[in-house]
């Protein structure tokens, strides 16, 4: 009881007492998640507007007599002549360690039943990206953990790749394959003990997606125990357009913590073409001008600032990195469509997916002649590069050569083998869900394809070949991949441990 | 120039002026829209008057001598004459708050356990 009234009595000695000062605004308009407020001649831009209840505004419009506010929340207790009052503070939200393993809501708030979150740092949620000085190139790979990924269209940490392609092509599967993969990185090196072991943590934002899509997806990362390392923050089809339009920018903020704190994180927006969406919603209703397919003037903005604070940090200030991979779904595989061009030309590339790919059964279903990677290169590892180097050269003279060879029988030697190669390596490439690679393993198998030791093996038998080879790698390849994992690079000693263990698993398999 | 016109030389709204500049609106037969006129006028005109009227909320009576006081620090930090009003508030259950345009001061028990109250 006592240390009850102590603590009591602490908070009354903390609390400032003096006068204070407010701005108000009474509200004349209130419709669809926005009121338009009559005073509030002091409020600043994206300030912090309180109401009733509880419940918060954000300063959008600054006009001569009125203010234009987006609300966020319920706002069915509020009624026309409410007041609303400044709060000297810009929207915030907590971030640190503690949110890990949380599914939040856009201000944090926990939609879990976990209880409370234990925050020391509040981030605000819209923050200007760190400049030039600061930032270094990437240089450290970000294992997907997806082979066709990893080794053609390599990711780095700090990098902006976008996901990009029509519904129900497995765009959401990547990017949780991605965490997936993270959290098995960092269980596997946190149990190693290896000091210079940098962890991956994740944040998932879902801007209007169906609730039960986003229990799917934590269900998910609870199955394959990714959770603990990842904070989802859900803004759900059914929350107003407000919460949705905020939402990446507080994962964001979330990740950035991560980043600023010279740690690796990775942020998912899932997806920018909902919070695209979202904000015309906002803008129209704000009464802002319209502009292309009624988005506002200032879209392109709303995007490059967001993924503008995905950055590689240099050693001055910290070392730390958020990459960013932001999906967006086209319609009818149309890339050239207003938001589609516009987070293409931000993004340092794009992972297409195909509709028809997917149809055929080719999953992941990327397109790798449309996909690019324009900084990952640099950051990948120089094993998977003497593997992987030639890896999109060839399944591009494939493609050429196959669509081709659908009008005739009569094939030469050459361009035959370049398509059983071909029709292989497509086959290699194929991926279940929810189940990454390790990169040594993906080394591995990319080496024994590309030295032959898939040729004689019948094209539908691939697949159950390369199962064989992974079981086969995992009880024999220990050493090996450790060597890899050391070096980082494949020299005669490693090829000939390779070629020793892959000729065992021929016999094994044949 | 509306606005302008219902200014007194004090720098204050004048009621007088601001019927005066009404009625010239009604009467004007130049002026084909008048509610619109009018209701911007309004727009325009009412945060001047706010500005220059002050509501004092107190949670019982306060000497003449306090409210000049009061009166004259208003005065002092807006620049100029304020029209006060005064209005007796229980609910501040000890205190002050005074309300000038879109400016509330306070300093009253019950904003204080407000903000305790979000701890």
């Amino acid at each position: 009881m006592d240390e009850i009234l102590k603590e009591i009595n602490e908070k009354i000695q903390a609390l400032k007492s003096g006068s204070s000062r407010k701005n108000v605004g009474k509200i004349v308009a209130l419709a669809d998640g926005v009121a338009r407020l009559d005073g509030l001649s002091q409020a600043m831009y994206n300030e912090m507007i309180a109401f009733k209840d509880g419940i918060f505004g954000i300063a959008l419009n600054l006009g001569e007599t009125e203010v234009g506010c987006i609300m966020l929340g319920d706002t069915s207790s509020l009624n026309e002549g409410d007041e609303g009052h400044t709060t000297g503070k810009l929207l915030s939200v907590p971030v640190g360690m503690n949110l890990l393993g949380r599914v939040v809501d856009v201000l944090g708030r926990p939609l879990d039943n976990k209880g409370d979150i234990e925050a020391k740092e509040y981030y605000p949620v819209e923050k200007i990206a760190p400049g030039i000085l600061p930032r270094k190139s990437v240089n450290q790979p970000l294992q997907t953990g997806i082979l066709e990924i990893d080794s053609m269209i390599p990711v780095g940490r700090g990098q902006r790749e976008l996901i990009i392609g029509d519904r129900c092509t497995g765009k959401t599967s990547i990017a949780l394959d991605t965490i997936i993969n993270q959290a098995r990185i960092n269980k596997e090196g946190f149990a190693s003990g290896n000091k210079d072991f940098r962890p991956v943590y994740s944040v998932y934002v879902a801007i209007g997606q169906k609730n039960a899509n986003i229990a799917r997806t934590i269900e998910l990362l609870k199955k394959h125990d990714a959770l603990q390392y990842t904070i989802i923050v859900a803004a759900s089809a059914s929350e107003n357009a407000a919460n949705l339009y905020i939402a990446p920018y507080a994962g964001c903020a979330m990740g950035e913590w991560f980043m600023h704190n010279g740690m690796d994180a990775l942020i998912v927006y899932d997806d920018l073409s909902k919070h695209a969406a979202a904000y015309r919603q906002v803008s129209l209703l704000l009464k802002r001008p319209s502009g292309r397919e009624a988005y506002p003037g200032d879209v392109f903005y709303l995007h490059s600032r967001l993924l503008e604070r995905a950055a590689r940090l240099n050693e001055e200030n910290g070392n730390g990195s958020l990459t960013a991979l932001p999906i967006i779904e086209t319609q009818q595989g149309d890339v050239s469509a207003y938001i589609p061009t516009n987070v293409i030309s931000i993004t340092d590339g794009q992972i297409f997916l195909e509709t028809d790919l997917f149809n055929q059964g080719v999953r992941p279903a990327i397109s790798v002649g449309i996909s690019v990677s324009r900084v990952g290169s640099s950051a990948q590892l120089k094993a998977f590069k003497q593997v992987a180097g030639k890896l999109k050269g060839e399944y591009a003279q494939y493609k050429e050569l196959a669509a081709f060879a659908q009008f005739g029988s009569d094939l030469d030697a050459r361009t035959k083998a370049i398509i059983d190669k071909g029709d292989r390596l497509v086959e290699v490439m194929k991926q279940k869900n929810n189940s990454p690679k390790a990169v040594e393993m993906e080394i591995a198998i990319l080496w024994a394809l590309m030295n032959g030791f898939f040729d004689d093996i019948k094209v539908n038998k691939i697949s159950e070949a390369e199962a064989s080879f992974e079981e086969f790698m995992k009880s024999k390849g220990g050493a090996v991949f450790e060597k890899i994992l050391q070096q980082k690079k494949l020299d005669d000693d490693i090829e000939g441990q390779l070629k020793e263990i892959c000729g065992q698993w021929k016999k094994t398999f044949a | 120039m509306l606005v302008g016109l219902s200014l007194s030389a004090d720098g204050l709204v004048s009621a007088e002026r601001v019927r005066a500049v009404c009625e010239y609106v009604a009467e004007n037969p130049e002026y084909s829209d008048k509610l619109k006129l009018l209701k911007a006028y309004l727009k325009y005109i009412k945060p001047l008057v706010n500005r220059r009227s002050a509501v004092i909320e107190t949670s019982g009576e306060i000497s003449k001598d306090s409210l000049d006081s009061l009166l004259a620090r208003i005065e002092k930090a807006a620049g100029g004459r304020v029209e006060v009003h005064t209005k007796i508030n229980k609910a501040l259950l000890g205190g002050i708050r005074v309300k000038i345009g879109d400016d509330i001061y306070e300093r009253s028990v019950s904003d204080e356990l407000a903000s305790l109250g979000k701890f």
